[in-house]
């Protein structure tokens, strides 16, 4: 688009040149002819006056005895000729001394032009001879001076006065050339410089005044006088860029030049070529904002269904996205809804399978753990101490494994929403002494010591579901015994805030990879333990943990270095609502 | 001694609550549901009901809404624990609420005993999970 713009704009410019050019040179063609005209056709008048017999052989009789006869011929003759001539302001007829004898102008008649110029100059030439003149007004005149001769004698001087105006009729009559064009006209200096005759568009006094030095190469004036032509690279007196066509006057070898401003030539195109750098960079604007509108609606449903899978794949399989279009997205939008759908069934089927399979184990693990502990309480009479042993065992890891089957149901229950809390006001000193207390026998095993703390005179209460907050305690005492090494100490600080209750369990144990730290609540999750690679629960504790606290509303956070011990923080709502 | 009525479908915990409650000088009978239950209790009328929730037939619920028993205690002795299963069974006039894999046979008699001998009622010390 921008080449083809710049093809265009060339071609254009190229065509308004070249009407230009047209134009300029039109008015430098009739000016040159209308000047050479004018000039040919007074010099042919004035060479035919000088040459006639009757005006040389009166000027030759009033030389030899000034009779007033002659005279009178003379004036006679001299309105003859002037009848038949344009464009002058008086003809004049002087005695070889340079008295005018005779004169359109009678009141020059008697009065000497000896000590003028041109008188001087035009006497002593074979020739008409042209001068330029300024006078008092500052208007230019152009002297025609032709000597009279009469037996190789020269017998009175004929002048012709012209304002260079009446010459040049039509020389600022600038139609054709806009609002810079204009002709100029030139003569040559005897160093070279040209000087304007006349007053030009922009300087109006130009004429006789102003000067171009002989070495401004650029300048079409000076240009005119070495070759005529057409100059596209011109700068005009004003140092403007022009495009010009010189012609050169040979007579009086004047260079006339007309000439416009590039910047007019070229205003249309540019102006033009800025409404078209507008028009590209506003549909460029549009078509941008087109494009970014399309993207969106290209993208647009490709983000939903990433947020969705993004939430199906965080556990949220109820995500679903709403893509109605009738195309490609519409279609993968319902593929994939679909495929939500058959996740959130085969998640409900496996909560439900998980469920039944945990009620079926938990009764027969109910009825070993009656059968062993009567074995125990009944019969242990019978048995030796390492048959106890066995026994007592066998009845622990019963225990773990009844602990196991009700976290199954707690994370189905969970899983299926059904988990529901039993809130009530809850002495939360009392129940995690309580909770110590069942762990007090590994404690002691593994030399491990607890402190529970609480500021404040008046125990911590929460309004909480109690055996949900158990679960929690129990958990974080498990953990926190189980990932610290024997003779550790654990620390429980209960703190009643404003509005909530805050559990922090601290331990300085073996601590949490940074790297653990993200699955750390995620169900079946379980961190390589530095104390036995046996030991450990389910994976489903703090994921019970986690679910808790959000069905209370209340935070949970960790925080855990590497060889010095974790501490997780629980805050739960304190007062009922 | 007591005239005990013991609801249990699991046959090796229907004898191991048995043995236990025999043991201990009580006048046990068995029933295998709800149903049967019923039809037992309306001639043996005991003074304590030991009552499972999941069963075939009528199950826990089902007896618990149709026995007119004003002179038995019952005691609900389950694995399920849910919130709502605790209210509703207070609500239809059980006293106690045990959870079977929290408790040897041994302290489910205990359990038993307390009620017995505790003329108020109440909803004895197990209600929480």
């Amino acid at each position: 688009m921008l080449a083809i713009s710049g093809i265009l704009y060339v071609t254009f410019q190229q065509a308004l040149r070249t009407q230009s050019i047209e134009q300029v040179e039109y008015a430098a063609t009739i000016h040159k002819n209308r000047l050479e005209n004018s000039l040919a056709q007074n010099e042919e008048r004035l060479k035919s006056f000088t040459n006639r017999r009757q005006l040389r052989l009166s000027l030759n009789s009033y030389n030899q005895r000034a009779n007033i006869t002659a005279t009178d011929f003379i004036t006679a003759l001299l309105r003859d000729v002037g009848a038949d001539m344009k464009n002058f302001k008086n003809i004049s007829v002087l005695d070889p001394q340079g008295v005018v004898l005779s004169s359109t102008n009678q009141k020059i008649v008697g009065t000497s032009l000896a000590a003028e110029d041109y008188y001087l100059k035009g006497r002593s030439m074979p020739d008409v001879s042209k001068f330029f003149f300024k006078d008092q007004r500052g208007e230019v005149n152009l002297y025609l001076v032709g000597p009279i001769i009469f037996e190789q004698k020269v017998v009175g001087v004929a002048v012709i006065e012209s304002d260079i105006k009446n010459l040049l009729v039509g020389l600022e009559d600038y139609t054709g050339l806009g609002s810079t064009g204009e002709v100029l006209l030139a003569k040559r200096e005897a160093n070279g410089d040209a000087v304007f005759l006349t007053p030009t568009r922009f300087e109006k006094s130009a004429a006789l005044e102003k000067r171009i030095k002989a070495g401004e190469a650029t300048s079409p004036v000076i240009k005119a006088l070495e070759r005529e032509g057409t100059y596209i690279g011109a700068t005009d007196y004003r140092r403007q860029p022009v495009i010009a066509v010189g012609r050169h006057i040979k007579g009086p070898d004047w260079s006339l030049v007309a000439k416009i401003d590039r910047a007019e030539v070229d205003a249309p195109i540019n102006n033009l070529r800025d409404t078209l750098l507008a028009v590209i960079f506003m549909t460029s604007v549009v078509l941008v904002f087109l494009a970014l509108a399309l993207a969106r609606k290209v993208s647009e449903p490709i983000l939903e269904l990433s947020d969705a899978a993004m939430k199906i794949s965080e556990g949220d399989l109820t995500a679903r996205v709403d893509v109605a279009t009738h195309d490609e997205f519409g279609k993968l939008g319902s593929t994939f809804n679909d495929m939500a759908q058959n996740i959130e069934r085969l998640d409900e089927a496996k909560s439900e399978f998980v469920s039944l399979a945990s009620h079926q184990l938990r009764t027969p693990a109910t009825a070993v753990k009656g059968l062993i502990s009567v074995m125990i309480e009944n019969y242990s009479n019978a048995l030796d101490e390492k048959q106890k042993g066995l026994l007592r065992t066998a009845y622990e890891e019963n225990e773990k494994q009844i602990y196991i089957i009700n976290s199954l149901l707690d994370v189905a229950d969970v899983d299926s929403g059904e988990m529901t809390l039993s809130r009530s006001e809850i002495n939360l000193y009392k129940l995690t002494k309580d909770m110590i207390s069942e762990h007090q026998q590994t404690l002691i095993m593994r030399e491990q010591k607890i402190f529970i703390s609480q500021p404040g005179t008046s125990p911590v209460h929460v309004w909480a579901d109690p055996g949900k907050i158990s679960l929690i305690i129990d958990n974080l005492i498990s953990n926190a015994s189980k990932y610290s090494p024997h003779g550790s100490t654990i620390e429980i600080k209960l703190e009643q805030l404003k509005t909530k209750v805050k559990i922090t369990v601290k331990d300085n144990g073996f601590g949490i990879k940074q790297a653990d730290m993200g699955r750390l609540f995620k169900k079946f999750s379980r961190i390589p333990n530095p104390n036995s690679v046996k030991a450990g629960g389910s994976g489903l504790g703090l994921f019970l943990v986690k679910k808790i606290v959000d069905l209370h509303k209340g935070q949970i956070a960790v925080s855990s270095k590497i060889g010095k011990g974790t501490a997780f923080t629980i805050y739960l709502p304190g007062k009922r609502k | 001694m007591a005239k005990i009525l013991l609801v249990e479908d699991y046959p090796s915990l229907q004898k191991l609550y048995e043995d236990e409650l025999s043991s201990a000088g009580h006048n046990v009978v068995v029933a295998n549901n709800g149903k049967t239950a019923l039809e037992v209790a309306s001639h043996f009328k005991p003074d304590l009901v030991l009552l499972d929730l999941l069963m075939q037939e009528v199950d826990g619920l089902g007896f618990l809404k149709s026995y007119d028993g004003s002179n038995a205690k019952i005691i609900i002795l389950s694995n399920l624990a849910s919130p709502g299963l605790r209210q509703e069974a207070a609500k239809l006039g059980a006293v106690s609420y045990l959870i079977k894999s929290e408790l040897t046979p041994k302290q489910v008699v205990e359990e038993a005993e307390k009620v017995l001998n505790n003329r108020r009622k109440t909803n004895g010390p197990h209600t929480a999970s």
